[in-house]
């Protein structure tokens, strides 16, 4: 869990000297998507607690806490990041705000931005793949079990209903691409 | 500061309560639950402390003082309305954002009579240049605007759309990719009444 969370902080802590402690707060304050998903590692890490053995010793106690946390970045924040998601290292959440993240893999080094939704509204449905380093403008949506590849781009307000190839930039909605070979590590 | 407040809580009065005279009862009441005149106001004070802070150049410990008094209050202000406005967009005085909120607006100018939707973006935060707002502008909810361009006087963004290009003035854009609906279209029964369903009454306007 620790990794993980270390590869979130320095995603948001964009600075060339490297990450204090002293900075921690700071970013913490700053980035409510940080929070979220401080948040959902958390849970993410109770849950692999219960499949050990005597592991719900530990994941007991430590339940009801979560859920008051869980409910409080959804409600006050409004970032939804189900435990059915499966998160890589280092994802970056812009702003806050409508942004909800259900059954669906998120490669390393993504970002995602306000108002964007990842996965199926209907629980059992298969949910999205998306690789790494993908950026995800606000409001875009990706509900079908699409596979979006490495380095794509996927243009603000978007709905991408095909699969993406590498480093593809996609604009409008539906989704097209506009662009093959498209390069976005400048912003991601 | 006090009357360009008051321009602002007036267009939202007109909207909430149209043809009902403003009394500073009736304001206050508007000002105390309204979500939107919140998070104006609160940028209104973020911003003069901003251009304080620039305009000293270095670091002045009264500046960052206040500004730290006022951080726990625009943080609840941004949460409650899931809103984010950036410090140095400039707002003209007499504009009007949704009470609905997850409105994140970085526009570097925004003319008077403007009205923003519900979950509306203006702005990206990567890019040099942001987006200049004309008068009387009409934004619709889950609008998406961002690049250096600039929207003209009286413009119209129906719901959803998402610009990325300069558009004149009076015209009506839709969709994604944002394409132009009308010309010449008069959108001052849009700004003045919430209600109105914008796609019917653009067409059967013209």
């Amino acid at each position: 869990m620790f990794e993980h969370i270390s590869a979130d902080f320095l995603r948001v802590h964009r600075r060339p000297q490297p990450l204090r402690y002293a900075d921690i707060p700071l970013l913490l304050w700053r980035n409510h998507g940080l929070q979220a998903l401080l948040v959902y590692r958390f849970g993410r890490w109770l849950g692999r607690q219960r499949t050990r053995p005597l592991g719900w010793a530990v994941a007991m106690p430590l339940q009801p806490l979560w859920r008051i946390l869980h409910a409080w970045i959804r409600h006050v924040y409004g970032i939804t990041l189900e435990q059915s998601a499966e998160i890589s290292p280092g994802l970056y959440i812009g702003h806050l705000g409508g942004i909800v993240v259900r059954r669906c893999r998120i490669g390393a080094n993504c970002a995602i931005s306000q108002q964007v939704e990842l996965g199926p509204r209907d629980a059992t449905a298969s949910g999205p793949v998306i690789g790494r380093n993908v950026w995800i403008g606000s409001h875009a949506k990706i509900r079908a079990a699409v596979t979006i590849g490495d380095g794509a781009t996927i243009g603000a307000g978007s709905l991408v209903t095909q699969d993406i190839p590498d480093h593809c930039l996609v604009l409008g909605s539906p989704g097209r691409i506009a662009q093959r070979g498209y390069d976005n590590s400048a912003f991601l | 500061m006090a009357h360009k407040l008051a321009q602002d809580i007036d267009i939202a009065h007109r909207r909430r309560w149209p043809g009902r005279r403003a009394t500073s009862a009736s304001r206050l009441w508007l000002l105390a639950n309204s979500a939107g005149s919140w998070l104006l106001l609160m940028h209104r004070a973020a911003h003069w402390l901003h251009a304080r802070r620039a305009a000293s150049g270095r670091p002045v410990w009264g500046w960052t003082l206040l500004a730290i008094a006022l951080a726990p209050t625009k943080w609840a202000i941004q949460i409650s309305a899931k809103s984010d406005i950036a410090n140095d967009s400039n707002i003209d005085p007499g504009v009007c954002f949704s009470d609905q909120g997850h409105i994140i607006f970085g526009a570097e100018t925004t003319g008077a009579g403007t009205v923003i939707g519900p979950r509306v973006t203006v702005g990206m935060g990567l890019d040099a240049r942001r987006p200049a707002i004309g008068r009387n502008v009409w934004i619709g909810a889950d609008c998406v605007v961002y690049g250096a361009i600039s929207i003209g006087d009286g413009a119209t963004l129906l719901p959803g759309t998402v610009l990325t290009k300069s558009i004149p003035a009076r015209v009506v854009m839709q969709g994604n990719p944002a394409r132009v609906l009308r010309r010449d279209f008069d959108n001052a029964a849009l700004r003045e009444q919430p209600e109105l369903d914008a796609l019917r009454h653009v067409l059967e306007a013209t």
